[in-house]
């Protein structure tokens, strides 16, 4: 074990053991730390009282006539206390998140259509729909979610960092130990490959002339479909993701 | 007039990517906006269907942020957070909420290491003022004594006895002859520099000023030498110490002068009167012998790095001798002892008419050499030694 992660792991142990001492040297030393973390995950200060609730549970308040039981038991000392404590914190975060994300009204049907030229939302009502380009649609993302199938599980992982979370190339980096320069050529790399897989599978699979192929590109880019997540959570444009910066993490829990 | 055609892209179409560019910048064709929306849909359609639990825990999560997972470990979350929206949203809070590090910095910009880059510089500088002799030649502004100084020669092996600073005048004569010191005489010959050993500036302005000491020194020997030359035989004691120079006649100096002149320069006079140990030098300063105490010598053919000796036959300390080449050394002493050698390992006894103490030698070859006895008197071999003249007029 790290002689770092030791200490932290004995300083836990008189934590959790209620030595006061101990209890003041980490909150001098680890507050400001776990602060800074509720603000990087929210900017506006929301997460500052999950520390504060941290606080209390690694403190360990008994509760009616039990015995004081410290979060900081399940710390084992793989990894540093600061990092354990962010680990924590995060996990609450994205908690909560995921529980209001669940509890809050999907839109119905026309809400997730764009806004028109006069501000109201275009329907479909009136357009008769066009079924070449809805097969067309859902041959793409069947395609897709095969070829999505067939990748490999770091590749997917980055896929999902970058197109979901909505990481920078250098925080994709540092989730996947990589360089950003190599996280750039494995997205551009595994992008061509999938655009590729579709395309074999649209053509050999689905038997479609190459012309075929380019009307399902073309529909899928003039709808990108219910199944998009982001015009269902109502923070995505029509825009490619690849077109935003930055985002909060919090938009695709 | 032709069509052109169209320029071709450029052979590597690969985008280098810099810091902190946040998102992938590529050109992309028709298909690939539609690939980036249906990607990110699906990716997320993907994530969200999966959840059969299993999610990292955070001692786990800790452990992959300070990547202390092993390979195992590591490959296992990958796996379960690669289609785990969840995790996949714990390990970018992960990412987000990491402090920011230290900018890094190149090793030799630690603190801990800056002390390196004086030392190593004030090391090289060292080994190269050790290692490399300066071969630079100084310019003395002293007229009289420039064509011999210009040559920075190194200090001749001086006799331990006779340290320039006390000896007197003839052993100043003898450490200096005419034209300065061997090596300079040599160096001049050559027509090249000799440089000192590694010493500096001010040592060697410190040699120099000795050097001329030395050489004005050895025109009053040289007038002394001729002022014991031009007196008549007065059948002094052996052994007797030469008449000091007092104040020689104009005369006496120009026939100083003139012997001294007449003196072939790979043929030099060495005179240590009193000296236990003398040095004789020859016209290649690789060689040179060491007269020791009982009449033996010791020859070296490196410059004086390894001795060897070698025995004369002689009983009595010689004192001075002339090799106008390595291979020929003519060697005298008291009582009339005159050798020769012409391989410079090998000595024969020469016979000398006079029994009287001989102080120095010249000499041009095997066959020719001149020698001053201690009372003045002059005498002149042609023939190796069979047969002896006093110089006329002498």
């Amino acid at each position: 074990m790290n002689a770092s992660y030791a200490r932290d792991l004995e300083l836990a142990r008189q934590c959790a053991a209620g030595e006061e001492p101990a209890w003041e040297r980490f909150v001098l030393e680890y507050r400001p730390l776990l602060y800074r973390a509720a603000d990087a995950l929210d900017a506006s200060g929301g997460a500052r009282d999950l520390a504060d609730s941290l606080y209390a549970d690694l403190y360990g308040m008994p509760e009616s006539g039990s015995e004081r039981r410290s979060l900081f038991r399940y710390f084992q000392g793989r990894s540093s206390l600061a990092t354990w404590l962010r680990a924590v914190l995060a996990q609450r975060y994205v908690d909560r998140l995921r529980a209001q994300k669940r509890l809050e009204p999907l839109p119905d049907e026309d809400s997730a259509l764009p806004l028109g030229h006069q501000g109201r939302r275009e329907t479909r009502a009136g357009d008769p729909p066009d079924p070449d380009r809805v097969r067309h649609v859902g041959l793409l993302r069947e395609a897709l979610g095969r070829a999505i199938d067939r990748l490999d599980t770091r590749d997917r992982l980055r896929l999902g960092s970058y197109y979901v979370q909505d990481l920078t190339l250098a925080e994709t980096g540092r989730l996947m130990k990589e360089h950003e320069a190599t996280v750039s050529r494995q997205l551009a790399r595994t992008r061509r490959d999938l655009r590729k897989d579709v395309e074999r599978q649209l053509r050999e699979d689905a038997g479609l002339s190459e012309a075929q192929v380019a009307e399902c590109f073309e529909s899928a880019s003039e709808d990108a479909g219910p199944l998009d997540l982001r015009l269902m959570l109502g923070d995505g444009g029509p825009e490619a993701p690849a077109a935003r910066k930055k985002s909060a993490p919090d938009r695709s829990v | 007039m032709g069509v052109r055609k169209p320029l071709r892209p450029a052979r590597n179409r690969r985008r280098i990517v810099l810091y902190d560019e946040p998102r992938v910048k590529e050109i992309k064709t028709d298909r690939d906006v539609p690939m980036d929306r249906l990607l990110a849909a699906a990716l997320n359609a993907r994530a969200g269907s999966a959840t059969d639990g299993g999610c990292l825990d955070a001692e786990t999560l800790a452990a992959w942020a300070d990547e202390a997972l092993d390979a195992r470990e590591r490959a296992s979350a990958e796996a379960h957070a690669a289609d785990c929206a969840r995790c996949q949203a714990l390990l970018a809070a992960m990412v987000k909420t990491r402090p920011p590090a230290a900018e890094a910095r190149s090793w030799w910009r630690v603190p801990a290491f800056g002390w390196l880059i004086p030392v190593t510089v004030a090391a090289t500088a060292l080994v190269i003022w050790i290692a490399v002799p300066n071969r630079v030649p100084v310019q003395i502004s002293d007229g009289g004594a420039q064509a011999v100084d210009q040559v920075t020669a190194p200090q001749a092996p001086a006799p331990r006895s006779a340290p320039l600073e006390s000896a007197p005048l003839e052993d100043a004569k003898a450490q200096t002859p005419p034209g300065g010191s061997p090596q300079s005489q040599v160096a001049k010959e050559l027509g090249r520099s000799v440089a000192p050993p590694s010493v500096d500036l001010r040592e060697r302005r410190k040699e120099e000023a000795l050097e001329k000491d030395a050489f004005r020194a050895e025109g009053a020997a040289a007038k002394a030498l001729s002022e014991a030359v031009s007196v008549a035989p007065a059948a002094p004691s052996a052994g007797a110490a030469p008449a000091p120079a007092r104040e020689p006649a104009p005369s006496q100096s120009a026939d100083a002068n003139t012997m001294r002149a007449a003196a072939p320069a790979s043929a030099r006079v060495s005179a240590f009167a009193n000296a236990p140990e003398a040095l004789v030098v020859s016209s290649n300063p690789s060689t040179r012998f060491r007269l020791l105490r009982g009449g033996n010598v010791q020859r070296s053919a490196d410059a004086g790095a390894t001795w060897r000796t070698e025995t004369t036959g002689a009983t009595d300390t010689l004192t001075a001798g002339a090799s106008p080449s390595p291979s020929v050394c003519w060697l005298i002493g008291p009582s009339g002892t005159v050798l020769l050698s012409t391989d410079g390992r090998s000595w024969r006894r020469v016979a000398f008419p006079e029994t009287v103490d001989l102080r120095s030698v010249a000499a041009t070859d095997h066959e020719n050499a001149t020698v001053t006895a201690a009372d003045g008197r002059v005498f002149v071999t042609t023939d190796g030694g069979r047969t002896w003249s006093r110089t006329p007029g002498l």
